[in-house]
């Protein structure tokens, strides 16, 4: 029955680079190893280095490359959406579809590499979907949705054509997706047909809102967590503790060499330097700048045709404006210095 | 139009740390006070506002001489301004002038109303340091403005230091005030509070909304009073490039230049004397290390190196997070290589604690005993061995055993003393107790790289989370002790308008790392080729992506780690002779020029007659040819030219201006503290 089970039955995820490698590694090795899935795992890679790869072999059952059939949207509006969210990593997103069309299975549970589970998950297989119904937790906070992090379903061609059919269609407004990524394509396409799973399997809390007094009590419930965001555990210098839930798992699975490796792997594809649209001009400091007589002469006119504006208009307007506060207001001298025409809008 | 006397103009620096020490512009003014005092003598005044407590200690009280100013201060007394007007008690013991701005409060409503008035400045009620600005503002415009009425002969520079300082400027513009002005930032107030929030802040630079930026973090009225200052003063300059271009961008005015802080170098007679101030310095630095690895001690302390980073609690901005991933790499490939050499790394950045942890204090307790015990026991053995040796008549054994010379009692009292050193835990990776040891990020950061300090780790790492003090009980070292005993000071910073970390670090001849965001970084590199050769070593934190800058310092790191003793001693030699480029003697000499570029500004008649040049030998000092290059070469001529002469047998005597330091005091550092310029936003 299991053996049957396991054949048509699969986790499957999915890697658009090396940048998730990581996550990738040590999802697998949770599932497989930590709890003994007997369910096979899938991947579908494009744009994996064959490092990376030599990695997931040991890993994963199933390496499907999708390069030759990636997936990327026509639509100019969704990816101003991507503008908006600040995430233009999603763009790949969409080739999540993929695991639609893969119809050699019955069941599929897809998980995002970001993803931790604290539990066995192996219940999610057990979940009923009529049709083309699909199952996942929702989204923290407004608007109703679900997140599209973790998903149970059944693969058809037919629900891949009409979703990928979605991505060139002439549609151009919000009617698509609205957040320009699969979340909001997903959505909108199984409206009325989501089977609601509880928060706990897919938690995601955000580093900036930690609503800790729930987390303490109820953190024993948690099935899995996801790291959203664009920082992730394996990419981010910064600590927090549920960062930390991820390295310890991580540490636990893999010696110092293997994590140096697997890490910089994953890092190799960004080399954004820290302040690389950093451009110093030149600054001669001005006493350098103006030591010959004919630099100084330049400044001086400049500054004298200034001073006459200064002298004809400018002085009975500033003037007016001041009242007394100083006592030598009343009885001071004329200025024996000049004073260039003041056109700042700052003081 | 009448005018004044450009050439003995009086010079007025004004600053909220007039002898009253906050932060880093205490040390600026007093490291730089022998030098002004030089060129000045009692032309020079420094005016700030008027703390009793630290006055007190810092201030000696004079009677007024001049005239003037007399007349001046009385004018103000009259009306319940109450001041102090004395010597500042320190090397070059320049006069002070402090306002009790308390005593001019009631006038504080008015004056915000002139404020928005006269400059649209907002002033809300509630901020203090506002408040507090606004009246050292309008006291000082009331001062300069009387002043320049009772003083109609000489010229007057007032040069501002910092936001705080600067409420005067736009006073000084608005009313005419006769004096010429300089205004020095040494950090955007927005620039620190937009890095300390953990914004991509470089690469956005030149992008920001600066209102919309300064009203989010509700600095806006601040932001404001700063931008005014900014716009109008003479001469507006800052202390470094980097904080150049962020001035042009936050503040929108180009600074005039750049006005880099010195320090007041100490030198030696002798050129070995530093070198064995080093030795002496780590000796002490060696017995804390004893105590506090005690029964862990299993390192050869004469292949061990101390690194270590100091500042202010800026986790991000200071680059503490580099530091310790850094750390842990150099870590694992110490041990890969199987070196023998081990690195205490010290992390000295004061946090709210509740005093020292009982391990630490045990540490130092269970050493010291030994040491007495030890002591003991070699009295009673010499005392033995001579009483042995010379009754060899009697028994006939040249050479006692050792069984003859320590005697059952005393290997009871030293089993006693060795068995104290067990213990269960590992060494502990900071000596207090953290107020909020959960959430502190330098200790999450430590916990998370796993550095616990195991005897298999070459890297060990000790967090003091207090600033050091000579009365210390368990590292009684003041800080620049620790400095010279140290092998090599990291500071990877973020966000670094200056820079005075590395810069004291030289001037003491130990090696350190620091950054090409940092204004010392690079200022360094604009000066110096092979900045690493003579221990200043530049991280690139610009092109470089995060995991590439840290590559780079761990590599810099482990390098250091591979040098023989002999080659760190010819380094510290190199290192010790750059420490003239950082001399105020040096640096000042673009205050002078900046002070010079005022004058010029405001009285260009006087100049134009002159053909530009006020004083002969100002014009002999910008014309004269360039120096032969020395080592270190010059890279490039722009910033000073002329000035950098041969380091190591620079003489001032054919400066044009030369020192006579009446006060100078051998071998007295001022006591620099880590000073850091950086912001402390939320403060």
């Amino acid at each position: 029955m299991s053996e049957q089970k396991g054949s048509v039955q699969a986790y499957i995820t999915l890697l658009i680079n090396d940048s998730y490698l990581p996550g990738a590694l040590l999802l697998a090795k949770i599932l497989k190893e930590k709890f003994q899935t007997k369910r096979k795992l899938l991947i579908l890679t494009a744009g994996v280095s064959s490092e990376a790869v030599n990695f997931l072999v040991e890993s994963y059952d199933e390496i499907i490359p999708i390069d030759a059939d990636l997936l990327s949207d026509t639509n100019d509006s969704t990816l101003e959406n991507l503008k908006l969210l600040d995430r233009l990593d999603l763009d790949l997103s969409f080739n999540k579809l993929h695991i639609f069309n893969q119809t050699q299975y019955k069941k599929l549970v897809y998980l995002d590499l970001d993803i931790l589970p604290l539990k066995p998950l192996d219940d999610l297989f057990e979940v009923e979907l009529k049709g083309n119904e699909i199952a996942a937790s929702p989204d923290a906070g407004w608007p109703d949705i679900f997140n599209s992090g973790l998903l149970v379903f059944h693969p058809s061609q037919k629900l891949f054509s009409e979703l990928s059919g979605k991505l060139t269609s002439p549609e151009t407004d919000t009617t698509i997706s609205f957040d320009g990524a699969d979340q909001g394509l997903l959505n909108q396409f199984f409206k009325g047909k989501w089977v609601r799973l509880p928060f706990s399997y897919n938690v995601t809390f955000s580093n900036h809102y930690e609503y800790l007094p729930a987390l303490n009590f109820f953190m024993k419930e948690i099935r899995s967590f996801h790291f959203i965001g664009s920082s992730k555990p394996w990419s981010s210098f910064e600590f927090s503790k549920f960062n930390q839930l991820w390295w310890d798992e991580f540490n636990s699975f893999f010696n110092e060499e293997q994590k140096r490796q697997i890490v910089s792997l994953s890092r190799s594809g960004k080399q954004q330097g820290e302040a690389e649209n950093l451009v110093i001009p030149d600054l001669i400091n001005s006493w350098n700048r103006l030591t010959t007589h004919e630099d100084l002469a330049a400044e001086l006119n400049n500054k004298l045709e200034d001073i006459k504006d200064d002298s004809d208009n400018a002085k009975t307007e500033i003037e007016d404006a001041i009242t007394q506060v100083f006592p030598w207001e009343s009885y001071r001298n004329e200025p024996t210095r000049v004073f260039p025409k003041s056109d700042s809008p700052y003081f | 139009m009448s005018t004044r006397d450009l050439k003995n103009h009086l010079l007025f620096e004004v600053a909220t740390e007039v002898a009253n020490r906050v932060g880093g512009i205490y040390s600026v003014l007093k490291s730089k006070a022998p030098i002004t005092v030089a060129e000045y003598k009692d032309r020079y005044t420094l005016i700030g506002p008027l703390n009793y407590d630290s006055a007190a200690v810092e201030v000696e009280e004079l009677p007024i001489k001049d005239p003037a100013l007399q007349k001046t201060l009385d004018s103000m007394g009259q009306r319940g301004v109450k001041y102090m007007y004395g010597r500042w008690l320190i090397e070059g013991a320049p006069r002070v002038l402090l306002f009790d701005i308390h005593s001019v409060g009631h006038f504080l409503d008015e004056w915000k109303t002139d404020l928005w008035n006269i400059s649209g400045i907002p002033a809300p009620s509630g901020d203090v340091e506002t408040n507090n600005a606004i009246l050292l503002g309008y006291i000082t415009a009331w001062f300069l403005g009387e002043l320049s009425f009772n003083e109609q002969e000489k010229a007057i520079i007032a040069h501002f230091h910092e936001w705080l300082a600067g409420v005067a400027l736009p006073l000084c513009r608005k009313r005419k005030i006769d004096v010429t002005t300089i205004f020095t930032t040494h950090a955007t107030l927005l620039g620190r509070y937009l890095c300390a929030g953990s914004v991509d802040f470089y690469n956005n630079l030149a992008n920001f909304d600066v209102d919309a930026e300064a009203g989010k973090r509700g600095i806006y009225h601040r932001y404001c009073i700063e931008r005014a200052a900014a716009h109008s003063c003479d001469v507006f300059t800052t202390v470094s490039l980097i904080t150049a271009y962020e001035s042009e961008h936050l503040l929108k005015r180009k600074p005039d230049g750049v006005l880099p802080n010195g320090l007041n170098v100490i030198k030696f007679q002798a050129v070995h004397e530093f070198q064995n101030l080093h030795a002496l310095k780590k000796e002490k630095i060696n017995e804390f290390i004893k105590g506090h690895f005690y029964g862990h001690y299993d390192f050869d302390l004469d292949n061990t190196l101390y690194f270590f980073i100091a500042g202010r609690y800026e986790y991000r901005n200071k680059g503490t997070d580099f530091f310790i991933e850094s750390l842990a790499r150099l870590n694992h490939r110490l041990k890969e290589s199987g070196s023998k050499t081990t690195v205490v790394a010290f992390i000295i950045m004061p946090a709210a604690t509740n005093s020292y942890t009982v391990e630490t204090l045990k540490g130092q307790a269970v050493i010291k005993s030994l040491e007495n015990t030890v002591k003991e026991v070699q009295n009673s053995i010499g005392h033995r061995l001579l009483e042995h040796c010379s009754r060899f008549h009697q028994h006939g054994k040249e050479i006692p055993t050792l069984d003859d010379l320590i005697s059952p009692a005393d290997r009871v009292l030293l089993k006693r003393r060795v068995f104290a050193l067990k213990r269960e835990g590992l060494p502990p990776i900071v000596t207090h107790n953290m107020k909020d040891d959960a959430n502190d990020p330098i200790l999450n950061q430590i916990r998370r790289v796993g550095l616990f300090n195991n005897p298999s780790d070459r890297v060990k790492i000790i967090f003091h989370p207090e600033f050091l003090n000579a009365n210390n009980p368990i590292l009684p070292l003041d800080y620049d002790e620790f400095v010279r005993g140290c092998h090599l000071g990291v500071f990877p910073s973020y966000y670094e308008p200056w820079g005075y970390t590395p810069a004291e670090c030289t001037v003491m001849g130990v090696p350190s790392i620091t950054t090409n965001l940092s204004g010392f970084g690079g200022y360094m590199e604009d000066l110096i080729e092979n900045s690493s050769d003579y221990g200043i070593y530049i991280v690139d934190r610009r092109m470089k992506s995060v995991d590439e800058s840290i590559n780079q310092l761990t590599d810099y790191l482990y390098e250091f780690t591979q040098k023989t003793r002999r080659q760190r001693i010819n380094q510290r030699n190199r290192t010790e002779r750059l420490s003239d480029l950082l001399d105020w003697k040096r640096m000042g000499l673009e205050y002078i020029k900046a002070r010079n570029l005022s004058l010029r500004r405001a009285y260009p008649a006087q100049f134009e007659a002159n053909n530009g040049e006020l004083d002969e030998k100002l014009k002999i000092k910008i014309s004269r040819p360039l120096s032969v290059p020395g080592s270190p070469r010059d890279r490039n001529n722009i910033t000073t030219p002329g000035d950098l002469g041969t380091l190591q047998d620079a003489t001032y005597q054919d400066d044009y201006f030369h020192l006579q330091e009446e006060f100078e005091e051998d071998g007295k550092n001022g006591g620099q503290y880590p000073l850091t310029l950086g912001g402390n936003p939320g403060k």
